[in-house]
């Protein structure tokens, strides 16, 4: 009797498992579309099956068009989407707390004032100085946030107010650095701040995605320990989870994705904090599924944002860190107000 | 063998645990009954490695408890907290799953997922498996818990409270849940517990503490005789048979602690 509802129960949570395969399916095809009409959409107008036929009677124009402007441009909106989305879950994940994203931690003001000194000192936008320093200013934070933590015990609560404190820390000084600068360098700070997709070429997607995809497989493999540290640190630890090392490690995983994700393109808010939310309503919050699932939304809301960001005002483009605000905010207000169970 | 030898715990200059020795055999429900702020919880933590003694040492099976990784302590101990809150929606079935992360590969087997479901099944939660965990009762919540450390193997379960704030039936559902576990599987269980009655019905043992020592231990019968209970809580009791059953009835709060309770008024309003 006891092995009948036992297997019972199996069979039943298998299925409850592989539905959220179909789920993962649905939004892999989403995707597909997504990209499909990024690659519709440019200033040439040239559409994708022109694009397609083009290339495949060897012309150089549509080569150079889908190779050199909309692929790189895709390829960055996917990577940095991913990224900052899967930095999200990782950081609401390790600080036990629904608000936090890498914003939270102070990581990604960190990185703005690198790149804003990178600006000011390199008096370019182009090159790989900005990026090399919102990385090092990226990772010098997640270093400064656990040493704040160990002193005392590296609770969530001591990571998220030592990171709101680095955070403000870092704002002053950026204000501070463009107080100081010349106009020209203020317009650009202020330009790299709006987040913008276009200037990323083969070799920057290259080091992104060096940054973004090592770290997101790394992170896979912490799903159950995640899981489990989301009912307490003491019933974590009991289960057997090394809850500090896990904790200071995430830390150090979601600077890496933050600056992988908006050294060259700039501050693109809000994808970290909802896109790990909205993957949460779709799909629970068993880690194993739900970081992929945060990844893939976040490649999709920010591949859909760029395009809307190059149609509504066209030929005007208006920079992605507004239009994924625009995007994302009613979609979240629609679930929020749609949901028929709490999720936090 | 679960040990602890002249353990102490010290926490900013005030010492918390003084001199703590406890042995836990397998198969056998000790008891660790006292006032609040007593000391038993830390004591819980201390035998977890959740907190660093400062003295004395916890031995688990012959070896040293700091000495095991998380992997391997995981295996000889499970832990029940007090309280488990949790922030974002988990499936019962995924929680008592969490047990097995010790056994655990990155997809869970067939037999990890059959530990889950007769455990389930063996205490009478199988029908809530898919319920989300913090929309249950506390009851529920307290089985589900406890399931999870079932799942776990350990050789030995802690708990902390375990019955607080559960109805009567659930309190005696879980502690007879325990003294199965300990009875069937060999188990060693240490349970905090407020209510001296469940102590004495429950345990083989029962291990009294005061102001961070124990100040006795021993078979419940041995050790919770009026006079002890009254010295250490300050209430005098008596006990009443039924159906060859003990069962502790506090009367009244002592002379001495209403004494001290006078002056405290005193203080406050002089």
């Amino acid at each position: 009797m006891l092995q009948i509802a036992a297997s019972g129960t199996i069979v039943k949570y298998k299925a409850f498992v592989s539905k959220k395969i179909i789920i993962f399916i649905l939004a892999a095809v989403l995707l597909l579309i997504s990209i499909m009409m990024a690659l519709n959409t440019g200033a040439a107008g040239l559409s994708v099956v022109e694009l397609f036929s083009g290339m495949t009677m060897q012309s150089d124009y549509a080569a150079n068009i889908f190779w050199y402007l909309r692929l790189p441009r895709i390829a960055t909106a996917f990577l940095v989407g991913w990224g900052l989305a899967v930095s999200g879950a990782l950081s609401q994940a390790i600080l036990k707390n629904p608000l936090a994203s890498p914003y939270t931690l102070g990581l990604a003001a960190g990185a703005s004032f690198g790149a804003v000194l990178g600006i000011v000192l390199g008096k370019s936008v182009s090159g790989w100085f900005i990026p090399l320093f919102a990385l090092m200013t990226a990772m010098g934070t997640s270093l400064l946030i656990l040493g704040i933590s160990r002193f005392r015990h590296a609770s969530a609560e001591t990571l998220i107010l030592g990171g709101v404190a680095v955070m403000f820390l870092f704002s002053s000084m950026t204000s501070f650095v463009q107080y100081i600068s010349t106009m020209e360098e203020v317009h650009e700070i202020v330009f790299w701040f709006f987040g913008s997709l276009s200037k990323t070429g083969w070799p920057e997607i290259g080091l992104i995605s060096l940054m973004i995809v090592p770290a997101c497989g790394f992170v896979m493999g912490w799903a159950w320990d995640l899981n489990i540290m989301m009912s307490g640190d003491d019933a974590a630890a009991s289960i057997g989870i090394n809850v500090n090392r896990l904790r200071n490690s995430g830390v150090l995983m979601v600077s890496l994705m933050t600056a992988g994700a908006i050294c060259f393109t700039g501050t693109i808010g809000f994808i970290g904090l909802v896109a790990p939310h909205i993957a949460r309503m779709i799909i629970g919050s068993d880690h194993r599924f739900l970081l992929p699932a945060s990844g893939m939304l976040g490649a999709i809301l920010v591949v859909n944002a760029d395009i809307l960001s190059r149609t509504i005002w066209a030929p005007q483009v208006i920079p992605i860190g507004i239009v994924t605000a625009f995007l994302g905010v009613p979609l979240f207000m629609y679930l929020l107000m749609r949901r028929t169970r709490e999720f936090w | 063998m679960l040990t602890v030898e002249s353990l102490s715990f010290r926490y900013r200059k005030r010492d918390v645990l003084r001199e703590i020795d406890l042995q836990v055999r397998p198969g056998e429900l000790v008891a660790i009954a006292g006032p609040n702020g007593a000391g038993k919880t830390t004591l819980l933590r201390c035998m977890l490695n959740l907190l660093q003694p400062s003295k004395g040492r916890v031995m688990v099976n012959g070896r040293m408890l700091g000495s095991l990784s998380c992997m391997e302590r995981a295996c000889l101990l499970a832990y029940v907290p007090q309280d488990c809150p949790s922030k974002f929606p988990v499936t019962v079935f995924d929680m008592v799953l969490m047990g097995r992360r010790p056994y655990l590969s990155w997809r869970p087997s067939e037999e990890d997922l059959l530990k889950v479901s007769e455990t389930l099944a063996m205490m009478g939660i199988e029908h809530l498996y898919m319920q989300e965990f913090d929309r249950l009762s506390g009851g529920q919540q307290q089985k589900v818990l406890l399931a999870r450390a079932f799942v776990q193997e350990a050789r030995f379960i802690l708990l902390d409270e375990p019955t607080s704030s559960l109805d009567l039936r659930h309190q005696l559902e879980v502690m007879g849940l325990l003294r199965q576990m300990a009875g069937e599987k060999g188990v060693g269980v240490v349970v905090a517990i407020h209510d001296l009655n469940l102590a004495q019905r429950y345990s083989d043992k029962v291990a009294f503490m005061e102001k961070g020592c124990i100040s006795r231990a021993g078979s419940p019968e041995a050790v919770m005789t009026p006079e002890a209970v009254e010295r250490v809580y300050g209430v005098r009791v008596r006990y009443v048979s039924d159906n060859g059953r003990r069962y502790l009835i506090p009367l009244d709060a002592t002379e001495a602690n209403l004494i001290s309770n006078r002056d405290i008024r005193k203080v406050q309003e002089g």
